[in-house]
């Protein structure tokens, strides 16, 4: 009681201009989405495979329940037996309907040709009707990508929105002693060694369509600007001035790259083709500008400036007009993210303590939230997930750096890379 | 308020332990500016360096000419209580590294540059043979580019030695400690890196042997998350090419 009493005092003191996290999310579901609620009937397959089937089945469980777009209702919880892998039968749909279930998922897995293939149904409960049926193909070593692709079917399906579970994000670790890019899953799994440069890697950042990745490195001295194409394995250098060159960010259309060089004496953002041709300054400031992140529509870019004393974001159109400031809270925001939805442009901020956060603005300036909890560790780094509603960031408080998960509304944390050693800059792909 | 007041008094008390310690001693052989830095950073380190041209001999005020206060304990103690309100001291220095020349009271940097410079190297030459050397590092306060009091002490030495040595090329490496954003950090690391050269041009130091490169937060020295660990790794480090 006298806690609640506390947080009512606080809440009168505090600026009114920092909302929790909470209401927003109440206010952003308020549309009236309710999770759908949905049942996996085990997976069919032959006996040998039941390892794999538990694989799947468990892969396919976990991306329901963080795509918060299901409600799992497990089948021993209503009183359905379910051993036998078998297709769910009318009785099956009865009772499931009755016990609130809208959807049943159901698959069995097979082999075709040295590799998987997983028959993958659903169905509605109140009329039986199969709604999904696909045949997904995966090679030997792709049974999670698998689920992954089952999972991503249901939520387009259900909701015409793309789901996240077969994206990927890229990073950096000094897990072999030097700052090298990985790439993992979206759920943490598969975690790949990607480069090999042995110096320093830094802000890995996905093109939009997933086929490229853009970094800075010191591998020949100076931090330059490196594009790998992913299909062929190629590395070209797409800028190198004297100095820093580096916090690169995609264009939607994935022909040009927005990054900062301090060339000219500070840190100034440029645009550059993405074959390294085509340079052409945005930013005239003698403060540092940098750090620039797309709007999705491609006309305006989010940036860090300092020309107002400290770092804060600040919101050009793409042609380097039309600057204005962002965020007004507190003397140190930084690295700004812009959603993909093009609602919410995320960064991290620095509060009282001295702590970076997790926060966010509405693209439009007309609220401002802090997501990530406040307590003695740093947040930053935050990258957006293609559904606009999830983010990933750099957190320090397991004591070395590690990758998370938050949902916008600060709920869901999730924990991605748990290794000792230090797992930073993440960026999640859009598809 | 922020913790830094706590430290500030831990960090007097370490700094009178240790200063005691090396006043049994008699003073500091030799005190390499990375080694001997007992988790102290900054101040200390820039101290024990400035005393190593002198090698054996104790330093007096008179070979600190040009450098700031004498070697005596009121210098230290005011050079430690600067640096004690690193969050406080610097909100009206100027952001310019140019201007961050502008001597204080008690700094006496040289105003044009090579003359004074000669003077004192003079100076340093009559009290000791020992060859002086190039000071590692220098250190910054959190957020900040600005050439700090006890770095204007070490960048005078450097300078120093630099026109003593006039073949000599170097590259100044500009860090920042683990708090801030890693892009922020890079440009914060290369506006260290570009004060610090800068000090040493007006010093007289030709611009052309002079590169620098600014690596962030990503090569700290110090790994631990304490203020001590910190200020190390917010320094400009100097490499002879």
């Amino acid at each position: 009681m006298l806690r609640y009493v506390l947080f009512v005092l606080l809440g009168l003191f505090f600026d009114g201009s920092v909302t929790h996290a909470a209401e927003v999310f109440m206010e952003m579901e308020r549309s009236g989405f309710r999770k759908i609620p949905l049942m996996i009937m085990p997976f069919g397959g032959a006996p040998e495979h039941k390892e794999e089937l538990t694989i799947v089945e468990n892969v396919l469980r976990a991306d329901l329940e963080r795509s918060h777009v299901f409600e799992l209702i497990e089948t021993r919880d209503i009183g359905i037996s379910a051993d036998q892998g078998e297709v769910p039968g009318s009785a099956v749909m009865v009772k499931a309907a009755k016990a609130g279930v809208l959807v049943i998922a159901w698959a069995k897995l097979g082999t075709q040709d040295e590799g998987w293939v997983l028959e993958s149904h659903a169905y509605e409960t109140a009329k039986g009707d199969q709604v999904v049926g696909v045949k997904i193909f995966g090679g030997k070593n792709k049974l999670r990508k698998l689920a992954h692709r089952f999972s991503d079917k249901l939520t387009l399906h259900f909701t015409g929105e793309k789901g996240v579970a077969q994206s990927r994000v890229v990073y950096i670790s000094d897990l072999s002693g030097e700052k090298e890019v990985y790439i993992m899953d979206y759920d943490g799994a598969n975690k790949m060694r990607f480069t090999r440069d042995r110096s320093i890697a830094i802000s890995p950042r996905w093109s939009y369509d997933a086929t490229k990745i853009v970094y800075t490195s010191y591998r020949k001295g100076n931090p330059n600007l490196y594009v790998i194409d992913l299909k062929t394995g190629e590395r070209k250098e797409i800028a190198s001035f004297p100095g820093l060159n580096f916090s690169p960010s995609w264009s939607p259309l994935g022909d040009q790259l927005a990054f900062a060089t301090t060339k000219d004496g500070n840190a100034e953002i440029y645009l550059i083709n993405a074959d390294g041709t085509g340079l052409k300054r945005l930013t005239f400031n003698p403060s540092d500008d940098l750090s620039p992140s797309w709007s999705p529509s491609g006309k305006q870019i989010a940036f860090t400036s300092d020309r107002g004393g400290g770092p804060q974001i600040y919101i050009m159109d793409a042609d380097g007009s039309n600057v204005h400031r962002l965020t007004f809270d507190g003397n140190y925001n930084t690295s700004p993210a812009w959603s993909p939805k093009g609602d919410w442009i995320a960064y991290a901020c620095r509060n009282e303590e001295r702590r970076l956060k997790i926060c966010a603005d509405r693209s439009d300036g007309s609220q401002s939230i802090a997501i990530t909890e406040s307590g003695h560790w740093d947040d930053e780094s935050p990258s957006w997930a293609l559904n606009g509603r999830e983010l990933i960031f750099t957190s320090s408080r397991f004591g070395k750096n590690q990758i998370l998960s938050i949902h916008l509304d600060g709920t869901r944390l999730r924990r991605l890379t748990s290794n000792p050693a230090n797992n930073t800059s993440p960026s999640w792909s859009l598809r | 308020m922020f913790k830094g007041a706590s430290h500030f008094k831990t960090y007097m008390g370490s700094m009178a332990v240790l200063f005691v310690s090396l006043a049994l001693v008699g003073c500091a052989k030799k005190i390499s500016p990375v080694a001997g830095s007992e988790g102290i950073a900054g101040k200390e380190q820039s101290s024990a360096s400035a005393s190593s041209p002198q090698g054996g001999s104790r330093p007096s005020g008179s070979t600190q000419e040009g450098v700031g206060p004498g070697m005596g304990s009121d210098g230290r103690s005011q050079d430690m209580a600067a640096s004690g309100e690193s969050g406080s001291r610097d909100p009206s220095a100027p952001s310019s590294g140019n201007q961050g020349i502008t001597s204080r009271d008690q700094s006496a940097a040289p105003r044009d540059g090579m003359a004074s410079l000669e003077d004192s190297s003079k100076s340093v030459q009559g009290m000791s043979e020992s060859e002086p050397k190039l000071a590692e590092n220098v250190y910054f306060d959190f957020d900040k580019w600005t050439i700090r009091g006890d770095a204007r002490d070490m960048l005078t030495e450097n300078a120093r030695w630099l026109v003593a040595n006039s073949e000599v090329k170097i590259q100044i490496e500009g860090h920042g400690d683990e708090r801030g954003t890693n892009e922020y950090n890079l440009a914060l690391g290369e506006r260290r890196a570009r004060s610090t050269k800068r000090y040493l041009i007006n010093l007289g130091v030709s611009p052309s042997r002079i590169s620098f490169i600014s690596y962030g937060e990503e090569k700290n020295v110090c790994g631990e998350k304490n203020e001590e660990c910190f200020q190390k790794n917010r320094r400009a480090h100097f490499v002879v090419k």
